[in-house]
């Protein structure tokens, strides 16, 4: 694995991890939670 | 709910598991077609199913035999009415009916009215029928007018009908992209796209749970004011913009990412929007896989533009109710829908005046053009998210009569 590769995967990864911890410390209300779209 | 449930998360972690353990490619791809099964059959339950099996059969054979009939024949033509029947039929019972009846009864009055109340009892619609009906519709109509060979697998078929990461709301495929990633079976996954796949699904979970759900929540807070008044409604106005966004591209986000964990490529959805200059463009750019299918089948059989400017404006105006009503079985998903048809051919004759080409030649007018088509995309989400008379309500605050 070349470098550039390297430092790809390590931002992807760090987009990962940003995401999630955002995803669990900001969600909003999970128990009612509905997608719009969905159920119609 | 679907996507963000704990009986997803599971099924997806044992089902991922499995498909990289799959060694051969045709086995990968039966084990994604009883994979979609066993998820459809989980959410829609035997009731839900059963309409839906109706509907693919009926569509998958049908189709194979108007293959074989030559194109331009009169018994082509039959059967291919005869399988667009079906689907439509099916969305209508069990969507419209209620609505239709229900409004009928209340035009007529009286004792017939009443006669047909009792018909006007909405059933539990199964699970993706809007998605479904769209999709076989493209696939007939597609092979009727020979743009396609009609799929004579029936595993190819199945997967086509109920890939589970689309299956429920969209992307709305087309088969013949979709069919062709497929060889002899499905190929696994390559690592880089799964990682950028599973990267698209976090996004589209943070878009929901985090940006949609938080604006959802204070939406709530706002509908229970009884003080609201132009400065409050505008904040609504926002809040529902930021919502749908994010609670739909949030949505196509995890179905599209999913799909590329899985190696199957869905269509884009979205491409940021609340940009977009005009309404025209607008539309290019919110929910494409939809607004390109009203276009294929509904607007240019109806005639497009080709048949001068007064059977355009109404072309594009049965299109959007109908693109409206497609959204929910209530009258104020019509007039979302007349609504944005009105504003599409405003624009349209706006552009075709001089002034309209002088000022879209004007740089600085780019701006004033993307608050202009935002403001009226707001206003819409007011008539697609709340009953008329919550509008009228709304609309009062934000011109103080």
């Amino acid at each position: 694995m070349n470098k550039k590769d390297f430092l790809k995967g390590l931002g992807l990864g760090a987009v990962l991890f940003v995401l999630f911890l955002a995803i669990l410390f900001f969600s909003g209300d999970l128990s009612a939670s509905k997608f719009i779209y969905v159920d119609f | 709910m679907i996507f963000n449930t704990c009986w997803f998360l599971y099924f997806f972690i044992i089902f991922y598991a499995l498909l990289w353990l799959i060694p051969n490619a045709r086995v990968r791809l039966l084990f994604v077609l009883v994979s979609s099964a066993v998820f459809q059959y989980h959410f829609a339950g035997p009731a839900g199913v059963a309409p839906i099996i109706v509907m693919a059969v009926s569509t998958y054979f049908l189709a194979r035999w108007m293959d074989q009939l030559p194109i331009g024949s009169p018994q082509k033509k039959r059967v291919f009415i005869l399988a667009l029947f079906v689907p439509i039929i099916g969305l209508v019972y069990y969507k419209y009916r209620a609505l239709l009846i229900g409004s009928a009864a209340g035009l007529i009055g009286g004792e017939a009215g009443k006669v047909l109340e009792p018909y006007a009892v909405p059933t539990a619609l199964p699970l993706a029928i809007s998605f479904f009906t769209f999709e076989f519709v493209h696939y007939l109509t597609d092979v009727y007018l020979g743009k396609g060979k009609s799929i004579g697998n029936f595993f190819q078929f199945g997967i086509f009908s109920i890939f589970f990461p689309s299956v429920v709301s969209g992307p709305i495929k087309r088969f013949q992209p979709f069919l062709a990633q497929l060889g002899e079976g499905l190929q696994r996954p390559k690592l880089t796209l799964a990682a950028l796949g599973l990267a698209q699904v976090l996004l589209g979970f943070f878009k929901k749970l985090v940006i949609a759900d938080n604006a959802t929540m204070m939406i709530h807070l706002l509908e229970k004011r009884t003080d609201l008044s132009f400065g409050p409604v505008c904040f609504l106005m926002s809040l529902l913009s930021i919502r749908i966004l994010f609670d739909f591209s949030g949505y196509s986000d995890i179905a599209i990412g999913l799909g590329k964990m899985i190696g199957l490529a869905l269509p884009v959805n979205f491409n940021f929007p609340y940009i977009a200059r005009n309404i025209t463009f607008f539309w290019r750019r919110w929910h494409m896989s939809l607004s390109s299918w009203i276009l294929d089948y509904i607007y240019i059989p109806l005639g497009g533009n080709r048949l001068g400017p007064a059977r355009k404006f109404f072309n594009l105006t049965v299109t959007m109710f109908v693109c409206g009503l497609w959204h929910g079985a209530s009258w104020h998903f019509g007039i979302w829908g007349i609504y944005h048809g009105l504003g599409l051919t405003l624009h349209n004759a706006w552009e075709k005046t001089g002034f309209g080409g002088r000022w879209a030649a004007w740089d600085p007018s780019r701006w004033f053009d993307i608050a202009l088509t935002n403001l009226f995309v707001a206003y819409g989400w007011l008539l697609f998210f709340y009953p008329m008379d919550t509008v009228f309500k709304m609309t009062r605050y934000l011109f103080r009569f």
